[in-house]
């Protein structure tokens, strides 16, 4: 429990840098909200942001973007970058906003969110300099505890949390470095005499003139639907109800500090008329517990968390070898592609997986492959897209789904997935309930209305069945799960959204004599209000209630105020939080997403009862230098005062780019 | 395909005789509230019998203030295998009558096999009251087989409905079924006939498109929502789906239209007892 609470804290949001529009701000709040909410603890939405921020500096001239820019905008799905790209096509030049809204699917919402992305710029960009730019970055963070926090004697290092980045783009090139050091390891001493727990060195260049490229060091790769490789932040299940595809991106370099969720080697990218090659190979070190048997070193799990501060996580590190190489073609035609992806994977040791029945069906072993095959594309304004998979022991996955517009207000999403038990990929993360995609047969549908003007509707509706038990289950299960959201803004000023989610799904039950499945139930409410109270100033509010059944009932609620400030012509800005909650458990627990330094983010569970409060501040010093600043307070009530404990956190980030 | 890997759970169907049992106890005892046993056509089938704001001639099954808009004389059948056992399938038909400003319909529906078996007939009327407002309303008989006593008792019951037509695309219905209750004494207790009152709209985004929601509540504290799609994919080619909850089901369906025939097939999918898949016609004269 405590250790979620920490990922997710450490899991990394942002308020932008030069973001001098306060509603950059907002837009990247509410898609990391919407996506944040479902966030499996190693995903990292670093990307993103970096993305993000680049267009909100140097917005992306859609008359010139080719797919794979409109992509890293992360706000279009792959129905409406087609269309985008038919409508150019077909009338030329887009001269303004009001014209793009001509095109298919950029429904009101959609143009708001892009407005300060992108530009109608028809110019080619000067050669070089825009892309160019060198940036370097420190953070360091640390929590405070006004009772004794007892397991920081048994760690190595300081309860501070550094981080370094280094990066450069230009125009062909980009490369750069980043290091960190986890709360409680040590730092240049004991096992890390060489300073930095984790570093991670990062480059990629282009050959010739097709966009052809080299990647060396870390990387991660993102193919088809995810059922064979998708490393790192992925959508899932969010508000935004039809977006349910997935867009190959390829392979990327990488520049986060999640340890596990990257390949280390060489890969590479090359086109050949319709025809795109993805070949890498990668060396990583990963970390997991070994032991010898016979001679034979085996292992039972990799240990993912990312720490290593106590003798055991250290014993642990980077001890297993993992090989990993395949590859991946892309065949495109039109607005239709289709790919081919296939993994092989070899450790120095046997993979022997504890004898828990959830462990069952899942792979054993020394090595691993397998292989997919992925569509996508459009007929009839109709979206398909899918994957199907293959692995050891005659596992098989199919994911497939449609999108579609069937009336000009309204959208559609259906997935349908069948995944076998003994489907396995170490690499899948996919559109999924479960976070191993694995054991699950389900479908899904997602709706969005425009019922009038200034009136949206978005809904889905899950079903789900495991064929076999999990981790969190005692026996083969199902579930389902619902969102229902309507949104009203009176002005483009004011905006409300009134939000219903609940999940049913069995979980497991321990007595003394029996292990069994109990009907788990959440409900939430959630009524928020945002307002620019005037140019400066934005204020949201929130109230949000839970509940929760299983075996007991129990009810939570947050109350929230957040303002944001920030003056016209000045070099600095500032936002903060005063939230309120109470929930009878960790179970009724609430998440609200929490604006941070740039580059990180955090949705914290609170749960208990108790005051969390935050202030963020950021000046810029001229145009190269910026720097932020985080405190955060929780202060947990307790039926008494000496019970009562108050946690604070202070964050501090610098960067200067040249 | 899909439902045959969807419902492993129904291999619980070995052990029938139990599971019939309980079902039937499911049913008799009222526990299951939602389950009107008595069926609609396929099409408010496949959109979860989100049907109050309709208006066709199976409206009959759903609220009767939607034959108010029907023309021409109609009749329809159907045929519901409820989680495929056969036990618990259910036969309806149904005749529509227009005369002068109002429409009568006549309709009747059995479910399960002796020695449990449910049969309902309905005599219904429905009329505008105005342009905009639609009125309807049906007396039903109902007959109850008891296998032991080698007999069967009737009894009484009656369902008033409205609609009113904001915009041609926009209806807003009210219907309420037996808001006395009604049941037989029994030597176990009383069974109870469903009462319930269901609220709900219609919407059609395009001539293609049309969106159905109701909120059905059993004059006491449970409630169902239910919401089902309608997207006519090609001319005279319908795509249904729906979901309604709790008890959670998805349903899902086609429909086409031959000349003045209108056939529509649906499952309705419930994940601890599997799919219900169900067939219907219809014909205009």
């Amino acid at each position: 429990m405590k250790r979620i609470f920490l990922l997710i804290l450490i899991s990394g949001l942002a308020v932008f840098s030069n973001a001098q529009n306060p509603k950059v701000t907002q837009i990247t709040e509410d898609l990391l909200e919407s996506v944040g909410e479902n966030m499996s603890d190693d995903s990292d939405i670093q990307e993103i942001l970096d993305d993000l921020e680049d267009f909100s500096q140097n917005p992306l001239k859609i008359n010139l973007a080719s797919r794979d820019d409109l992509l890293r905008l992360h706000l279009l799905s792959e129905v409406q970058i087609n269309n985008l790209i038919a409508y150019r096509e077909k009338t030329g030049i887009i001269y303004s906003l009001y014209e793009l809204a001509a095109v298919d699917e950029f429904t009101p919402d959609v143009m708001q969110k892009l407005e300060p992305f992108i530009s109608f710029d028809i110019l080619e960009p000067q050669s070089g300099k825009k892309r160019s730019s060198t940036d370097l970055f420190v953070r360091s963070n640390r929590t405070f505890y006004s009772v004794g926090q007892a397991d920081q004697a048994k760690y190595e290092g300081s309860p501070e949390r550094y981080c370094v980045r280094f990066k450069h783009v230009s125009h062909g090139m980009e490369y750069g470095v980043v290091a960190e050091k986890d709360p409680g390891e040590a730092f240049f001493r004991r096992s890390n005499k060489r300073g930095f727990d984790y570093t991670n060195a990062f480059a990629n260049f282009r050959l010739g003139h097709q966009d052809n490229r080299i990647y060396v060091g870390g990387y991660h790769v993102r193919f088809g639907q995810g059922l064979v490789a998708w490393q790192g932040f992925s959508m899932g299940k969010s508000a935004e109800t039809t977006q349910v595809s997935r867009s190959d991106q390829g392979i990327k370099s990488y520049s986060s500090t999640d340890e596990n969720q990257f390949f280390r080697g060489v890969a590479g990218r090359f086109n050949y008329r319709n025809f795109t090659f993805y070949p890498f190979l990668s060396r990583h070190k990963l970390d997991a517990s070994l032991d010898t048997l016979d001679g034979q070193p085996y292992f039972g799990a990799l240990q993912t968390s990312g720490y290593h501060r106590t003798s055991s996580e250290i014993a642990g590190e980077n001890s297993l070898e993992q090989l990993v190489g395949g590859g991946h073609v892309t065949y495109s035609h039109n607005q239709w592609s289709l790919g081919l992806t296939s993994v092989y994977t070899r450790f120095n040791a046997v993979m022997d997986r504890s004898d828990e029945p959830y462990n069952q069906f899942l792979p054993e072993g020394k090595d691993y492959l397998v292989a997919g095959f992925d569509w996508k594309g459009s007929l009839k304004k109709i979206f398909f897209f899918g994957e199907a998979a293959v692995g050891r022991n005659s596992g098989k996955a199919l994911l497939t789904g449609v999108m579609m517009k069937p009336a000009s207000n309204a959208e559609l999403s259906v997935v349908y997935r069948n995944i076998n038990k003994t489907y396995f990929s170490f690499f899948s993360n996919a559109f999924t309930e479960s976070s191993r995609t694995n054991d699950e047969h389900g479908l899904y549908l997602g709706l969005k209305v425009f019922p009038a003007s200034r009136w949206i509707l978005w809904a889905y509706a899950d079903f789900f069945q495991h064929q076999w038990l999990k981790y969190t289950t005692a026996a083969p299960s199902s579930g389902t799960e619902f969102l229902a959201q309507v949104s009203y803004s009176p002005s483009r000023r004011t905006g409300f959204y009134l939000r219903f989610f609940q999940e049913e799904k069995e979980q497991r039950l321990i007595t003394e004599s029996l292990r069994y499945n109990e009907q788990q139930l959440i409900n939430r409410l959630r009524l928020n209000f945002t307002q620019d109270l005037t140019e400066q100033i934005n204020l949201k509010s929130r109230i949000e209630f839970s509940f929760y059944s299983k075996q007991s009932n129990e009810k939570g609620i947050l109350v929230y105020q957040d303002v944001a400030f920030k003056p016209l012509q000045k070099s600095f800005s500032m936002n903060g939080r005063f939230a309120f909650y109470s929930t009878d458990s960790y179970n009724s627990r609430l998440y609200a997403y929490e604006n941070d330094l740039l580059y990180s983010f955090s949705v914290p569970a609170l749960y208990g009862k108790g005051i969390r409060a935050y202030f963020n501040f950021q000046q810029n010093f001229g145009s190269k230098f910026t720097l932020w600043l985080k405190f955060a307070t929780t202060h947990q009530l307790a039926s008494t005062i000496v019970d009562s404990s108050t946690k604070s956190e202070v964050k501090f980030q610098v960067r200067y780019q040249f | 395909m899909f439902y045959q890997e969807f419902f492993f759970c129904l291999n619980v169907m070995k052990l029938l005789p139990t599971f019939l049992l309980s079902v039937l106890f499911f049913f008799t005892t009222g526990e299951c509230i939602a389950q009107d046993v008595f069926g609609s056509g396929s099409r408010y089938q496949a959109l979860s019998d989100a049907s109050v704001g309709l208006s066709d001639c199976w409206s009959v099954f759903g609220n009767q203030a939607g034959l108010a808009g029907i023309q021409r004389p109609a009749v329809g059948g159907s045929f519901q295998n409820r989680f495929l056992v056969s036990e618990l399938s259910t036969r309806s038909g149904l005749i529509v009558y227009p005369f002068q400003s109002s429409v009568f319909a006549f309709s009747l529906s059995q479910f399960g096999q002796i020695p449990f078996r449910q049969e309902k007939y309905g005599l219904s009327f429905a009329r505008k009251v105005s342009p905009k407002l639609n009125f309807g309303l049906q007396f039903n008989g109902y007959r109850l087989f008891l296998s032991e006593e080698n007999r069967s008792v009737g009894s009484f019951g009656v369902e008033l409905g409205t609609q009113y037509l904001f915009t041609d695309r926009f209806v807003v219905g009210i219907h309420a079924t037996n808001p006395y209750r009604t049941g037989v004494k029994l030597a176990s207790g009383t069974f109870y006939y469903p009462s319930r009152i269901r609220v709900g709209s219609f919407y059609q985004l395009t001539n293609l498109f049309r969106l159905t929601t109701e909120l059905e509540n059993d004059f006491d504290d449970h409630f169902i929502l239910k919401s089902g799609i309608e997207y006519c994919i090609l001319e005279k080619l319908f795509l249904r789906a729906g979901v309604a909850g709790k008890p959670y089901q998805l349903s899902g369906g086609i429909g086409f239209q031959v000349k003045r025939l209108t056939l529509d097939l649906a499952t309705v999918y419930n994940q601890y007892l599997g799919n219900s898949p169900s067939v219907s016609f219809q014909y205009q004269f």
